[in-house]
């Protein structure tokens, strides 16, 4: 897993070895077992999570239902980023969709590595910024985009979703119901049928 | 050395985020350009790649695009502020966004090639650049939530319009299931409806 870490954050920034070892020192593991709440209303997202095993799902449900606004599964990250920025109270829900082995990085943990060198601080302006262009992209796609559209993008782009959530989240997560997804997943089976 | 009249103002934005040192601001004040804008002049348009962040000391500026065929209205943005297309600057992609002049406007702007150089050479510009980013993002996380609070008015407008008789004849409830909503917020969605 340190090995998946590593890569990931190199790809990102040239750092040390020194600063790779700082950063994993502040990684706290965590287990969950399934339907554990890892953050729920109210409470301020302290600490980012990345997945080492097992799977998160990232929801809304005080007015809005359950709507499912995110996962993330192993070597993902995830966490209300604006609770956790601001450090205000978090409106949304993230549970464990399995039995999870975490790793949390809190708040604190990482202004202090902010302050120890300029790679870090160009380590979280590059993940605010591909945070932003995932919300900017996600935002504009909720707007133009059809349902099929998405089923289509979500096919292409994590495809290994399928294989680890049920149907009715899935149809949460692209704003649908149930039984509109499975006349999309019919729809786009023939598409694909008729192509190969 | 003393700050000119015209980066007074940015300045003091910036001094709220990071406290550079003289060297610091001298390196910042180095790659500002100066730029007027007059009324109806356009700052970006679409098909044009965003290599700059400006910012507005006088004047106001509206963005807009558009969006299945017509014009939209992004944002207004006034004195005070930073103004750019972060996916296109970011990115290095054609921008869909028209930034134009509503009035004469007094403008900074910062290329990127300066801001890289600022990043590459001094942490407190690395930072500054962090937290600006940060703040853009809570902005569009926030829409982005809101929008997803609306659509589910949408679909009950769609759901009403095709099954009128169902709305009237079945309780909320099963509604509020189907669209996959609470009772309550069922509730709340018809008396905007």
């Amino acid at each position: 897993m340190y090995e998946v870490i590593t890569e990931s954050l190199r790809t990102l920034v040239d750092f040390s070895d020194e600063e790779l070892f700082l950063f994993m020192q502040k990684l706290k593991p965590l287990s969950l077992k399934k339907y554990d709440l890892y953050l729920k209303e109210g409470r301020v997202c302290n600490n980012m999570v990345l997945v080492s095993k097992g799977g998160l799902r990232y929801f809304s449900k005080s007015e809005k239902g359950d709507h499912t606004i995110g996962f993330a599964f192993e070597g993902e990250w995830l966490g209300d980023y604006e609770s956790f920025l601001l450090q205000t109270p978090s409106p949304d829900y993230i549970e464990a969709l399995e039995d999870c082995e975490l790793y949390t990085l809190s708040y604190t943990d990482m202004q202090t590595l902010y302050k120890h060198s300029q790679r870090f601080e160009r380590f979280g302006r590059l993940m605010a910024e591909k945070l932003f262009l995932a919300t900017a992209r996600s935002k504009r796609n909720l707007m133009l985009q059809t349902a099929k559209e998405r089923y289509i993008a979500l096919l292409n782009s994590r495809p290994h979703i399928f294989e680890r959530l049920p149907q009715h989240l899935i149809a949460s997560y692209l704003g649908i119901q149930p039984q509109s997804l499975s006349r999309i997943r019919a729809e786009v089976g023939k598409m694909k049928v008729n192509i190969g | 050395m003393s700050t000119p009249q015209n980066l007074t103002k940015i300045e003091a934005f910036i001094r709220q985020i990071v406290q550079p040192n003289a060297e610091e601001w001298e390196a910042f004040a180095n790659i500002v350009q100066v730029k007027q804008l007059r009324k109806k002049q356009l700052l970006l348009e679409k098909g044009q790649t965003c290599n700059f962040i400006a910012f507005i000391n006088t004047g106001v500026i509206r963005e807009y695009s558009f969006q299945n065929g017509k014009e939209t209205t992004v944002d207004f943005v006034s004195d005070n502020q930073f103004i750019t297309d972060y996916q296109s600057f970011i990115m290095k992609t054609p921008t869909i966004q028209y930034l134009e002049a509503l009035t004469d406007v007094d403008l900074l702007i910062l290329r990127k090639e300066g801001i890289n150089s600022l990043f590459d050479k001094y942490k407190v510009w690395e930072r500054f650049g962090r937290l600006i980013i940060e703040r853009v993002f809570c902005g569009v996380e926030a829409k982005r939530k809101k929008i997803i609070a609306t659509t589910h008015e949408e679909q009950y407008r769609d759901f009403a319009a095709a099954y009128p008789q169902i709305v009237q004849q079945v309780p909320q409830y099963y509604i509020a299931s189907y669209l996959g909503v609470t009772p309550e917020h069922l509730s709340r969605i018809r008396k905007k409806v």
